[in-house]
C-alpha cells in the first residue's frame, strides 16, 4: 500500500465517524434537552395534574381505537388491492399516499368542511342528531386520516411481495380463502405488518394539525397530548415539558415492546 | 380419469386443448416457454377460468362453461406442486404435510398418524421438524409431493418438478413420483422440459405450441366444442 | 475491490489510531453535554443584554418617495419585525403598506399570534423590534423582565368582548341567557390567551350581576373548543361549526356583511382590554422602531385601527 492509499482509508473512517456522529447527536441531543430541563420532583408533581392525565388517557385511547380501525378495515383493503387489478387502482394508490404529503392542517380543514355541522356530509348527519366535529370521534377520524398510510403502504407492499403460489397451494390443499389468510398470509407478513402498525400508532399519537382544526381543543374531551403541550407551552412550561417527556417515554416503550416481540418470534421461527 | 376440453383467450393467442388422462397414467406436457402449459394446469386446479369447455375429474364435473359450474379450488381435491415447491416457510416439514388435513378439519391424532406414515414413506423422518430454509431442493420437492398426496387427491398436477434438481436427486424424485401415481392410481399431468428418450410405459407425451396441441392427435388434440352440449370422446 | 481493501485497512488503522479516535469522540460528546447543561441552569432564561444582534438588510422597492411629517432615517432599506396580537390580523394588511408609504424603505413584518405565545417567544430569544400586546399582564411581565424599553410602552387601542353568532343563527341564540341553555355549542379562547382571560372575567361578572351559577355551569358545559388565538374563535363561528363565540368587538365590526350577527355585553359586565405598543430592548434599529410606534399612535395609524373596529385607547 502506498501512503496515499492509507490516507484515503483514514479519511473514509473519519467521514464515517463524523456523519454517523452528527446524525446520532442531532437526533439525541434535543431529546436529552427535554430531560435536562426537568427533574424527578417536577416531573412527578406535574404528572398528577388533570391537564396531563386527561391528555394522556385521551391520547392513548384515541390512538388505540384509530389503530384498531385501521387494521380491521385496512388489512383486507390492502390485501385485495394488492391481489386484484381493478379499475381505478392507480387512483387508490395515490389516495393512500395523499395524507403523507398533505399538510395536517389542510387535512383538518378538509375534514371539518366535510363532517362539520355545516359540512357536505356532516349537515345530513346533523339532521339525525349526529355531530362529529369537536368530539372524540373527530379526534379519532383525524388520527385515522393522517396515520393510515403508514399501515396501508406497508401492508400493500408486504402482500404484494408475498409469492402467490403459497396461497394457491394452500387453496389446492383444501383451505378456504379465510383459512389461507389466517394460516399462511398473516404469519408470513406478521412482522412487517407489526412495524407498520407501530408507525401508525406513533403518528396517530403525535397528530396535531388536523386534530386542532376539526376536533377542537377542549381539555378532557378533545385535547390530546400534542395539543396539551401546545397549550401548556403558552402558560405552564413545566407541564409542557412533562407531557413531552411522557410522549418520549411512550415512544421508546412502544419500540422496545415491538422489538422484544419480534425477536421472540424470530427465535421461534 | 381426467377428461377436459377447454379454451381460453390469452394475451397473444388462444389456448385450446382437449385431452384425457387415465388413472395411474402420466400425461407429459411439453412445449416452449409461454406455450400455455402452466395456464392449463391453473385452469384444471381452478385458479383460472376457461372461456369455454368443461373439466371432469374422477367422474365429477368441476367445470362446465355451458351450465355455469365452477367448483372453487379448495373443493377440487387436486394435488398441485408448483415449480418452486412452495413449501410454507414458517411451518415444519410435518406441519407442511399436515396442512391440507388440518384445513379439512381432520382430527389431530388421525392427522398425525397419516402424516407420520407419509414421512416414513418419503424417507423424510430426520427432517420432520425442519423448516423450509434447511431443506435442499430435492427434499423440498419430496415434502411438496407428500403434502399434495396427503389429501388423497383425485388427480396430481406437477409443474416442472425436476427443474431445480441436480442430477443426483432427479432420479430419486422421479421414482417417487412414479411410485405415488401408480400406487394411488390417479391420473397425473406433468409439465416438463426434460423428456428422456425412454419414458415409462404408463406415460404419454403431448406437445403444445402457442396454445395448440401439435402432437399427437389421438388422446390429446386441439378441437374444442364451444356449443352447449358436453362433448364426450374416447 | 476498493470496498474489501477498505474494510481490511480500516481494521488496521483502527488498531493504530483507535486510542486517538476514542479520545477525540469522547471530547466531542463531553462538549455537547456541556453545551446542553450550560443552557439550562434555570427555567426562565436571563434577560437579553442591549447588544444588538446582526441583522440582514432586506431591499424594498418604493417608486415615489413620499414626504410626510414623520421623521425618517436615511434611505438604507430595513425590515421591522412586529410581534402583534392576533386580533390585529386583518388590520395588519393595511398597516404594513400604509407605514411603508410614510417611511420609505422600511417594511414591517408581522408575527401574529396569541399574546401569550409572543411573550414566550420573546423570552426564548426570538428577534423582534416592536411588541403589540392585548394583555397588560403579559406586557408588565416583559417590562419587569427587562425585555422592553419601558419608556416606549404606550397605550395603543382598546377592545370590548362581544358574543358573535354565525349567519343563519343555527343554534337559535337570541340572548346571553340562551348561552346557558344545555345543548348549545360555544367557542372561546384558552385560559392563557388574552381574549380568553377577558371572556372568563366577563362571564364571572355576568354570573354575579344578571345570571346565576347554573347558567355559568351550563355555559361551560356547552364549550366545544378553546382556541389559542382570537381569530381562531372567529373562524369556528364563521364556519357555523359552533352556535356562538366570545371574541373582540373589532372582529365583529370588521366582518364581511352578512356573515355574523352579535349580542353585545353590557359595559358594566364587560372588560375593556387596553392594547399596548412598545419597543423591545433587543431591537437593532431603535429609530425605525420608534417611527413605527409613532405611526401607530398617529392619526393615520389610529384611523386604520378604527376602520377595523378597534376603539381608541382613551375610551
Amino acid at each position: 500500500m502506498t501512503p496515499n492509499f492509507r490516507i484515503s482509508k483514514s479519511l473514509a473512517l473519519a467521514v464515517a465517524v463524523i456523519s454517523i456522529g452528527l446524525v446520532a447527536a442531532y437526533l439525541a441531543l434535543p431529546i436529552l434537552a427535554l430531560f435536562f430541563h426537568s427533574n424527578p420532583e417536577m416531573f412527578i408533581s406535574s404528572l398528577m395534574e388533570p391537564k396531563v392525565t386527561d391528555a394522556l388517557v385521551l391520547s392513548l385511547t384515541t390512538s388505540t381505537i384509530a389503530m384498531i380501525i385501521i387494521v380491521i378495515v385496512g388489512t383486507p383493503a390492502a390485501y385485495f388491492h394488492s391481489r386484484l387489478d381493478y379499475p381505478g387502482k392507480s387512483i387508490v394508490d395515490i389516495l393512500i399516499d395523499l395524507p403523507l404529503v398533505l399538510p395536517p392542517a389542510v387535512a383538518g380543514l378538509a375534514l371539518l368542511l366535510m363532517y362539520g355541522r355545516m359540512g357536505m356530509f356532516g349537515q345530513y348527519l346533523h339532521l339525525f342528531g349526529i355531530d362529529i366535529a369537536f368530539t372524540i370521534i373527530a379526534v379519532i377520524m383525524a388520527q385515522i386520516f393522517v396515520a393510515s398510510p403508514f399501515y396501508l403502504r406497508q401492508a400493500k407492499a408486504l402482500f404484494g411481495q408475498l409469492d402467490p403460489t403459497y396461497e394457491q397451494t394452500a387453496r389446492s390443499l383444501g383451505a378456504s380463502p379465510l383459512f389461507v389468510f389466517a394460516t399462511i398470509v398473516l404469519p408470513l407478513t406478521f412482522e412487517g405488518l407489526l412495524s407498520g402498525l407501530v408507525m401508525t400508532f406513533a403518528r396517530a399519537l403525535g397528530e396535531f394539525g388536523a386534530t386542532i382544526m376539526v376536533a377542537g381543543n377542549l381539555p378532557g374531551v378533545t385535547q390530546t397530548m400534542p395539543l396539551a403541550i401546545y397549550g401548556a407551552m403558552q402558560g405552564d412550561f413545566d407541564v409542557a415539558i412533562t407531557i413531552s417527556i411522557l410522549l418520549v417515554l411512550i415512544s421508546f416503550g412502544i419500540m422496545a415492546i415491538i422489538s422484544i416481540l419480534t425477536k421472540r418470534r424470530g427465535l421461534l421461527a | 380419469m381426467l377428461d377436459l376440453a377447454v379454451c381460453r383467450q390469452l394475451r397473444d393467442f388462444e389456448l385450446s386443448v382437449n385431452l384425457t388422462v387415465k388413472p395411474g397414467e402420466f400425461l407429459i406436457l411439453t412445449g416452449d416457454n409461454g406455450a400455455g402449459k402452466s395456464t392449463l394446469l391453473n385452469m384444471v386446479a381452478g385458479f383460472l377460468t376457461p372461456d369455454h369447455g368443461y373439466i371432469r375429474a374422477n367422474g365429477k364435473t368441476i367445470f362446465d362453461a355451458a351450465s355455469g359450474i365452477t367448483i372453487p379450488p379448495e373443493e377440487r381435491q387436486i394435488g398441485y406442486v408448483f415449480q418452486n415447491s412452495a413449501i410454507f416457510p414458517h411451518l415444519t416439514v410435518a406441519e407442511n404435510i399436515a396442512y391440507g388435513l388440518r384445513a379439512r378439519g381432520m382430527d389431530k391424532s388421525v392427522r398425525d398418524r397419516k402424516v407420520a406414515g407419509l414421512i416414513e414413506r418419503l424417507k423424510l423422518v430426520q427432517l420432520m421438524d425442519y423448516k423450509a430454509n434447511k431443506l435442499s431442493g430435492g427434499q423440498m420437492q419430496l415434502v411438496a409431493l407428500g403434502r399434495a398426496i396427503a389429501i388423497d387427491p383425485v388427480l396430481l398436477l406437477l409443474d416442472e418438478p425436476y427443474r431445480a434438481l441436480d442430477s443426483t436427486v432427479y432420479p430419486i424424485v422421479k421414482d417417487c413420483i412414479q411410485d405415488i401415481v401408480q400406487s394411488s392410481d390417479i391420473p397425473c399431468i406433468l409439465v416438463t422440459h426434460q423428456v428422456s428418450d425412454k419414458e415409462p410405459a404408463n406415460s404419454r407425451i403431448c406437445r403444445i405450441q402457442e396454445g395448440k396441441v401439435v402432437e399427437p392427435f389421438t388422446f390429446c388434440h386441439t378441437k374444442v366444442n364451444r356449443s352447449s352440449n358436453i362433448d364426450h370422446h374416447d | 475491490m476498493f470496498y474489501s481493501i477498505l474494510t481490511y485497512e480500516i481494521n488496521d488503522i483502527m488498531r493504530f489510531q483507535k486510542r486517538n479516535l476514542v479520545i477525540s469522540v469522547t471530547i466531542c460528546i463531553i462538549l455537547c453535554i456541556a453545551l446542553t447543561f450550560a443552557g439550562c441552569t434555570s427555567s426562565t432564561p436571563a434577560p437579553v443584554t442591549t447588544t444588538p444582534a446582526p441583522r440582514s438588510i432586506v431591499t424594498t422597492s418604493l417608486s415615489t418617495p413620499i414626504i410626510t411629517a414623520v421623521p425618517t432615517t436615511q434611505a438604507a432599506p430595513k425590515t421591522l419585525i412586529a410581534f402583534t396580537a392576533a386580533s390585529l390580523t386583518g388590520a395588519s394588511d393595511k398597516i404594513g403598506p400604509a407605514f411603508s408609504n410614510t417611511s420609505p424603505g422600511t417594511t414591517v413584518k408581522f408575527n401574529l399570534d396569541g399574546t401569550q405565545v409572543l411573550k414566550q417567544q420573546i423570552e426564548q430569544g426570538a428577534n423582534a423590534d416592536v411588541f403589540i400586546s392585548a394583555s397588560n399582564t403579559y406586557t408588565n411581565g416583559l417590562k419587569s423582565e427587562g425585555y422592553l424599553i419601558n419608556s416606549t410602552v404606550k397605550n395603543l387601542t382598546s377592545n370590548y368582548i362581544i358574543v358573535i353568532i354565525p349567519a343563519g343563527n343555527p343554534g337559535n341564540i337570541q340572548s346571553l341567557a340562551d348561552l346557558g341553555t344545555p345543548g348549545k355549542r360555544i367557542a372561546m379562547g384558552t385560559p392563557e390567551v388574552p381574549v380568553g382571560v377577558n371572556t372568563r372575567q366577563v362571564i364571572n361578572k355576568l354570573t354575579n350581576s344578571t345570571y346565576n351559577k347554573t347558567w355559568q355551569e351550563n355555559l361551560n358545559k356547552n364549550l366545544k373548543t378553546l382556541e389559542t388565538t382570537e381569530p381562531g374563535v372567529v373562524t369556528k363561528v364563521t364556519l357555523g361549526e359552533v352556535d356562538a363565540g366570545f371574541v373582540y368587538e373589532s372582529s365583529y365590526k370588521a366582518a364581511k356583511e352578512g356573515t355574523l350577527s352579535a349580542i353585545t355585553i353590557p359595559v358594566k359586565d364587560n372588560v375593556l382590554q387596553i392594547y399596548t405598543i412598545g419597543i423591545l430592548n433587543r431591537t437593532a434599529d431603535k429609530v425605525a422602531a420608534q417611527n413605527f410606534e409613532d405611526f401607530m399612535l398617529s392619526a393615520a395609524g389610529q384611523k386604520i385601527l378604527s376602520d377595523f373596529g378597534f376603539r381608541p385607547s382613551g375610551s
